[in-house]
């Protein structure tokens, strides 16, 4: 399948990764490349009777037990801009 | 309804879960707390990190889809549920959608039209966000992540609701299912309990679906029924001015009592959920089901008719006291502690409650029956002691007030003797004092000997003063009319 | 330097012997470094300072006869994806500008458990994405047997150093050869354990099911040294399996290391026809072919086996690692941690300027892809068909099994190509990985053992690959190849 420009578009925004219109022809050439190679192969693969089965391991859980919170200081010194207590962003709400 | 629109409502619910730690970290879920205090590199999202799975979580969930009548999911798994938001620090939340713990249940409400079920699409386990604290005047957002990873059970109804009554009998039906359950406490207030309403109208006979609106997060079951009522005028109205109702999300402001369309930026949600590859699957066995079937607790209505049947309660009594698991359980370990069921009952619903509304008008809150902290031995003794005549009910009533107050439990037994509110058994001293109030008290008691039976409380007052309280009230009545019919 | 061309348990040996001096060994570690790294680039961050300390420390440890492991004292480079506490880790990345974690990923607190000193962060493509290398913000790393080509990917900094013998051991990460490959490029022995046998807690996730982190090192006996280090079940990684450690099939109680015998006699070796003929090297196929023959010539049988379903394993595994990636890489968005974008008047503005300024064309190029197949519409045709293959090709591998031991391919059809080559086709270098990626799909152990060179000396891989669980049969096979030859043995003149 050919990835038009609007798909593009439409994936950068979910992915939240802006496209500019220089790189845009670019973008939908490799991705048409690509996809076009999976579904080349992909639709010559018959998996209409394959069932995907329950991995090596299982119900992994830990026990409801509290232990002691990290420092908040250190989770907030990786933190580009932030105050004492929380990282700052742009106001979400008007 | 005077219009010819019948409304159809679906519900999304979500309930956070009473564990300690949080769904898939040891972070504790303790409300509340300075912001980015509860975390820890695992619930705000660092790299590297990986979520570890808390089996409380998934025995809470079976219990809660068995409480709905769902089928359980015999081998269920997480799935990430990708969007950016600053709430949301790994910007996927991991949910459920392929394989939901519970699905195909149905909840059984009482309206004024008599029982009717609402059919449960599917319930799932997820964990929460965090909270966003906004700057008043500046353009910023604090992300609080300490509600992140709390872990929830998001409850998906099928669009059955057909009135803002049926709504709110559900929620308070699944408010007492959890609560007995012992899994959640469901404080709307404190948003353990949200729901969001999907709410279309149709012309009242046909079959067909309107175009419905999402409202979210209403934090009170009385402010979503004013949602649900605003909604339906709001939609009415469109569709009689012959306009159309659009699909969007509505935010429902309480204080102005309507709603505004929220401004979304993004074209479709289009969340990419795909199987959490970071936790194995789990497979749930018949064993571990029984197992929480078994411990499935007596629900409030079955409690309510033992209550009455077993104890004697009337219906409004047992209602009263069903309304709260642990009060209820409460009534039951004072019968236990010796207390009559007659007595317990009243001392719950009248004397408790009075306590509390005068403490919680002091302090300018609310208490539940939780907050009062009692201990069932020492009030069944309080009871008994008041009851049987050796406590006044006033001097009782104020040491119930104490035990309340108290942070450690309170030793009714040595209150009562270092405090000296022991009735008096001396019958030489109440003879005394009797037969001083009947000679300084002549027209009261002339009033009695001709005939006004009613002097006898002045007299009995009087005798009280004199004794400082310290005596029992019906001796001296008896006291004294023997007195005086000498 | 003679001191660099010693093997990790050598170098062990003399530390415990008290010939050498920990801080010795740190420093020769330092000077070639500084000597050489101008040239491969296979660094991305050096802390002296740290490992000083580190060093001193562990040296009190060894002089109190207080570290039992052979490796006590021998320093280890990290590529620069795995979590080191207060050391930068970015993943080669713009957007992990001045990242330093808060914490050790468990691979790393166990090596330093076992008195082993981190050195500093080796170089990669960004975020793992890539089989050349070349996508680092830190620029290419280059192969030391010629610098004008690239050393493989994406651990290519890891392979690279230890190839240049400026580094004595290193710990890199495989999500569909990133371990493998580069170790074939350049000339030395690299293996990707079995799903689940090292946490994965502190890697910071390029594909969460697929990822897994192993050593790059001189021999097999190394890498097996440092698997008794960093194997074994880990309560922070839920997918970690305990079963494939110390006690997993074939390995006593005295572990991996120990459980190296070199003895494959009856060992039933698997040749698989897909992987040589048409689209393979001549050069390629002689050299492992003639390791087969080694193999052989110590008492193993070889056999012929199809693995037909390697024709879909590269567009299954892209399917796989993209629509993974693209989820595990969405919490890069300027707020918690890493680069942040100077102009943001809204929320989203914040996230889309971070984002489109932080990371490279590549990591874009294959987020947006694994967006494209977990979004609404093709989902069923693109993620969930993959699912699908993915099944069959463990399903395969299992029937593939059932007649052999272990199975011996090329690492990759070509040696290294010249450095930008590949970047120009992308199809070519996701081709690369053809004989690699089927092995992180169905979690099962694959080493890569140098077999030889081709004709302009450059170093030629031979992949051996086992069942799930069987890392020491893949390991003691190798072990045995290099009983008998000295391929593992030769050094490139950097220069
Ligand atoms: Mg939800
Ligand atoms: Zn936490």
């Amino acid at each position: 399948m050919v990835i038009t420009k609007e798909t593009a578009q439409y994936v950068a925004q979910l992915s939240r990764l802006g496209i500019s219109e220089d790189e845009i022809e670019s973008v939908c050439g490799s991705l048409t490349q690509i996809i076009g190679y999976m579904d080349e192969i992909n639709s010559s693969v018959d998996t209409a009777s394959v069932d995907t089965k329950v991995g090596a391991l299982t119900n992994v859980m830990r026990v409801d037990e509290i232990k002691p919170s990290a420092d908040r200081a250190e989770l907030l010194a990786n933190s580009p801009e932030h105050t004492d207590e929380t990282p700052i962003v742009p106001k979400t709400v008007e | 309804m005077s219009r010819n629109w019948e409304m159809v409502i679906g519900l999304e619910v979500h309930v956070e879960l009473s564990t300690k730690s949080k769904i898939f970290c040891s972070c504790t879920t303790q409300f509340g707390g300075e912001p980015n205090t509860h975390c820890c590199p695992v619930c705000t999202g660092m790299p590297g990190t990986l979520p570890i799975f808390n089996g409380q979580v998934l025995e809470y969930a079976v219990k809660a889809g068995l409480a709905l009548n769902c089928e359980i999911e015999r081998q269920t798994r997480f799935d990430r549920k990708n969007y950016f938001y600053p709430d949301l620090p790994k910007a996927y939340q991991i949910s459920q959608l392929y394989r939901p713990i519970a699905h195909d249940g149905y909840v059984e409400i009482e309206t004024s039209q008599g029982p009717k079920k609402i059919r449960i699409h599917e319930m799932h386990m997820e964990e929460d966000a965090g909270k966003l604290i906004h700057s008043e005047y500046g353009n910023e957002t604090y992300p609080d992540y300490n509600r992140c990873g709390v872990p929830l059970l998001e409850i998906v109804s099928e669009p059955d609701f057909r009135s803002a009554e049926e709504v709110a009998a559900y929620l308070e039906k699944i408010r007492m299912m959890f609560t007995y359950l012992g899994i959640s406490d469901c404080k709307m207030q404190e948003g353990s309990m949200r729901a969001d309403v999907n709410l279309s109208i149709r012309e009242a006979g046909t079959t067909e679906f309107g175009t419905r609106t999402e409202m979210k997060n209403i934090n009170s079951i009385s402010a979503i029924e004013r949602a649900i009522a605003g909604e339906y005028e709001r939609q009415c109205d469109l569709l009689e001015s012959g306009g159309k109702v659009t699909q969007e999300t509505r935010h429902w402001n309480d204080d102005k009592k309507m709603s505004t369309a929220m401004r979304s930026k993004e074209n479709a949600q289009d969340y990419r959920y795909f199987p959490e590859p970071d936790i194995p699957e789990i497979l749930v066995s018949e064993e571990y089901i029984d197992d929480c079937r078994s411990r499935m607790p007596e629900f409030a209505p079955d409690k309510k008719e033992r209550f009455m049947s077993e104890y004697g309660l009337s219906e409004y009594d047992a209602g009263l006291l069903v309304a709260s698991k642990p009060e209820s359980d409460f009534f039951e370990a004072l019968i236990k502690g010796g207390a009559t069921a007659k007595a317990s009952a009243n001392w719950l619903i009248v004397h408790l409650a009075s306590v509390m509304k005068k403490l919680s008008a002091d302090i300018n809150g609310t208490m539940d029956f939780e907050d009062a902290g009692l201990d069932a031995e020492q009030m069944s003794y309080l009871i008994k002691e008041v009851e049987g005549g050796k406590v006044n009910r006033q001097d009782g009533i104020d040491i119930l007030t104490e035990m309340v107050k108290s942070e450690e439990v309170l030793d009714v037994k040595e209150y009562i003797a270092s405090h000296g509110l022991e009735v008096s058994n001396d019958t030489g001293a109440l003879a005394e004092t009797v037969a001083k109030v009947i000679a300084a008290n002549e027209q009261a008691v002339s009033e009695y000997k001709s005939g006004k039976e009613k002097a006898i409380g002045f007299l009995v007052g009087a005798c009280m003063k004199e004794l400082k309280g310290k005596c029992n009230p019906g001796m001296v009545k008896e006291m004294l009319e023997a007195e005086l019919k000498k | 330097m003679e001191l660099m061309k010693l093997t990790a348990l050598e170098l062990g040996e003399k530390i415990k012997a008290k010939e050498i001096s920990v801080r010795e060994a740190l420093d020769a570690v330092s000077a070639a470094k500084e000597k050489t790294d101008a040239k491969v680039n296979a660094y991305t961050d050096f802390d002296k300072e740290l490992s000083d300390k580190e060093a001193d420390r562990i040296q009190k440890l060894i002089d109190a006869g207080d570290s039992k492991s052979p490796l006590a004292g021998v320093p280890i480079g990290i590529k620069d994806n795995i979590s080191t506490k207060g050391m930068l880790t970015t993943c080669a990345s713009k957007i992990l500008t001045g990242y330093k974690p808060a914490f050790d990923a468990t691979a790393v607190s166990k090596v330093r458990d076992a008195g082993m000193v981190v050195t500093g962060k080796l170089n990669m493509d960004e975020f793992a994405m890539g089989s050349t290398s070349e996508t680092s913000v830190y620029g290419p790393v280059k192969n030391p047997w010629d610098t004008g080509k690239v050393p493989g990917g994406s651990s290519g900094g890891a392979a690279a150093a230890v190839a240049a013998c400026e580094a004595v051991v290193t710990l890199g990460s495989d999500t569909g050869g990133s371990i493998r490959q580069p170790a074939s490029y350049c000339g030395v022995t690299g293996f990707k354990p079995s799903y689940g046998a090292v946490s994965r807690y502190g890697l910071i996730a390029y594909a969460s099911s697929l990822d897994q982190i192993g050593p790059i090192a001189k021999d097999v006996r190394d890498c097996a040294a440092v698997m008794d280090v960093i194997s074994g079940g880990d309560v922070n990684d839920s997918t970690s399996n305990a079963a494939f450690a110390s006690g997993a099939e074939g390995v006593n109680e005295n572990g991996f290391l120990a459980s190296l015998n070199g003895d494959v006699k009856g060992l039933k070796v698997g040749v698989p026809a897909e992987c040589f003929g048409e689209g393979v090297d001549p050069k390629v196929e002689e050299s492992v072919k003639g390791m087969i023959k080694e193999l052989e010539s110590a008492g193993a049988v070889a056999v012929p086996i199809s693995l037909d379903f390697i024709r879909f394993a590269v567009p299954t595994y892209y399917i796989i690692a993209t629509a993974e990636a693209s989820s595990n890489l969405s919490r890069f968005d300027g707020v918690k941690y890493g680069y942040r974008a100077k102009e943001a008047d809204s929320i989203d503005d914040l996230f889309i300027n971070s984002r489109s300024e932080g990371f490279g064309g590549e990591v874009k190029k294959r987020i947006m892809l694994g967006t494209f197949v977990l979004s609404s519409g093709y989902y069923d045709a693109y993620y969930n068909k993959a699912l699908k293959m993915k099944q069959m090709i463990m399903d395969g591998f299992a029937g593939a099994f059932g007649n052999c031991d272990v199975i011996v391919c090329p690492t990759a059809p070509m040696t290294a190509p010249k450095i930008g080559e590949s970047l120009s086709d992308p199809m070519k270098m996701y081709l690369s990985d053809i004989f690699t990626v089927s092995l992180n799909l169905a979690g099962l152990p694959g080493l890569s053992v140098p077999c030889g060179f081709d004709a302009q000396n450059m170093p030629i891989g031979a992949q051996i690959i086992g069942p799930a669980g069987g890392d020491l049969k893949v390991l003691n096979a190798g072990h045995a190849f290099q009983l008998a030859t000295d391929h593992h043995k030769k050094f490139p003149e950097v220069g």
